[in-house]
């Protein structure tokens, strides 16, 4: 079974392929990317990976988000949508609505919305071609 | 047919025994062709343009890293069909990067032809093979102004810059260095991977992207932001700040129009594992 990268797995790994915000940057705009994305700094609009999604203790996110998993520990305003996994973090302070497979929420987490489990890549997929 | 372009490094005193040796090694080898001179009226850029117009097919610089950039700025803007040798008098970035030895010994790659092409930057009229550095209070001094220098964190100024890409996203970074890179040498990407976590693929000179680099005040990874991008446009909210390309060329302004230009070099080069 497919075992998310833990917190610190992804902080200690990077490639070409993944992509880094740092915690005193600010990103404005669609951000998409195909490989694994970690976010430390301050994020409006939407990021999209085909890869993991990590939002680090640090980060501010108000955007939508959506990433093969999806691991927070920082504040997510916005639609979490996962192919396989999220896990919230006990640091964590999301809201909005969360699409997803699986999910870990850890004790002390903030989730304020809905959760609706089951969903597959193929209708993630869908849902992006629709938008 | 070869075209011989000597900087005007190559002409000083301390290079003569070298070019002795590398006129040997052109006969030696059955490498002659026309060779010129830069002189005060006539400039790289000048020899270039005469040789592009002879349509040769392979154009050597003997001298330094900041000629073969001069030189490879006219076969692009020009978009000829032109393989580009060099004879390093020293070890240098591009030396290094394209596994070429220095002086006479170079000649020994260049009679072996293995030719790559690669990716290559253009920033508002200047080019780069490697990368496009800012670093807050350093100035360049030859090799100083390197990967190690570039991160060391001396008494950091961050300056806020706009990382623009397109009308996706526009990223905001209060930053005490950037670059942005092509391509780098074995010896810089292990560097960058030891210090920073970060690291270029094989494949990164002809992967059609950049890969850029941000670092504000510390050095930390939680300070540290990475991207890729295939165009980018840089500005400083700090008035003009200056970047060097390929850690020879200066270039001072505030705004700064980034792009690749896919597989748009011929090089010949020695057996660079990079370019496999």
């Amino acid at each position: 079974m497919f075992k998310a990268k833990t917190l610190e797995e992804r902080e200690t790994v990077h490639t070409n392929d993944e992509t880094v915000i740092g915690t005193s940057v600010k990103l404005e705009g669609d951000f998409k990317s195909e490989g694994d994305v970690t976010v430390n700094g301050e994020v409006s609009g939407t990021v999209f990976t085909e890869g993991d999604l990590t939002v680090g203790e640090t980060a501010i996110v108000k955007a939508n988000v959506h990433g093969k998993n999806v691991l927070i520990a920082g504040k997510v305003e916005g639609d979490v949508k996962s192919q396989d996994k999220v896990e919230l973090k006990a640091s964590c302070k999301v809201i909005g609505n969360i699409e997803t497979s699986r999910i870990e929420i850890a004790d002390g987490a903030f989730f304020g919305g809905e959760c609706i489990m089951g969903k597959t890549s193929d209708s993630l997929e869908t849902d992006e071609g629709e938008a | 047919m070869y075209y011989y372009i000597f900087d005007q490094t190559s002409q000083k005193h301390g290079f003569q025994k070298a070019l002795d040796k590398i006129g040997l090694k052109i006969t030696d080898l059955e490498l002659d062709g026309e060779k010129t001179k830069e002189t005060i009226t006539k400039n790289i850029s000048l020899l270039t343009n005469e040789a592009l117009e002879k349509d040769v097919k392979n154009i050597i610089v003997v001298g330094t890293d900041s000629s073969l950039n001069a030189v490879l700025k006219g076969i692009v803007a020009k978009k000829k069909d032109v393989a580009l040798g060099y004879i390093p008098l020293k070890r240098s970035l591009y030396s290094e990067l394209f596994n070429i030895p220095i002086q006479e010994h170079a000649l020994e790659i260049i009679s072996k032809r293995k030719i790559i092409t690669t990716d290559l930057g253009k920033v508002n009229h200047g080019y780069f093979i490697s990368s496009m550095k800012y670093a807050h209070s350093l100035k360049k001094s030859g090799s100083m102004f390197n990967v190690k220098s570039l991160f060391q964190i001396r008494s950091p100024e961050n300056i806020l810059f706009d990382f623009q890409y397109n009308d996706n996203f526009d990223l905001h970074a209060e930053a005490a260095r950037f670059s942005i890179f092509n391509v780098v040498s074995s010896g810089e990407n292990k560097q960058l991977r030891e210090e920073h976590n970060v690291a270029l693929g094989k494949r990164a000179h002809s992967d059609g992207r950049f890969d850029i680099c941000v670092l504000s005040k510390g050095s930390s990874p939680e300070n540290r932001t990475c991207f890729q991008a295939t165009h980018l446009y840089v500005k400083s909210h700090a008035g003009p700040v200056t970047c060097i390309l390929d850690e020879c060329v200066d270039m001072r302004s505030q705004e700064f129009t980034v792009h690749v230009l896919p597989m748009s070099l011929k090089m010949i080069v020695g057996n660079a594992t990079l370019f496999r």
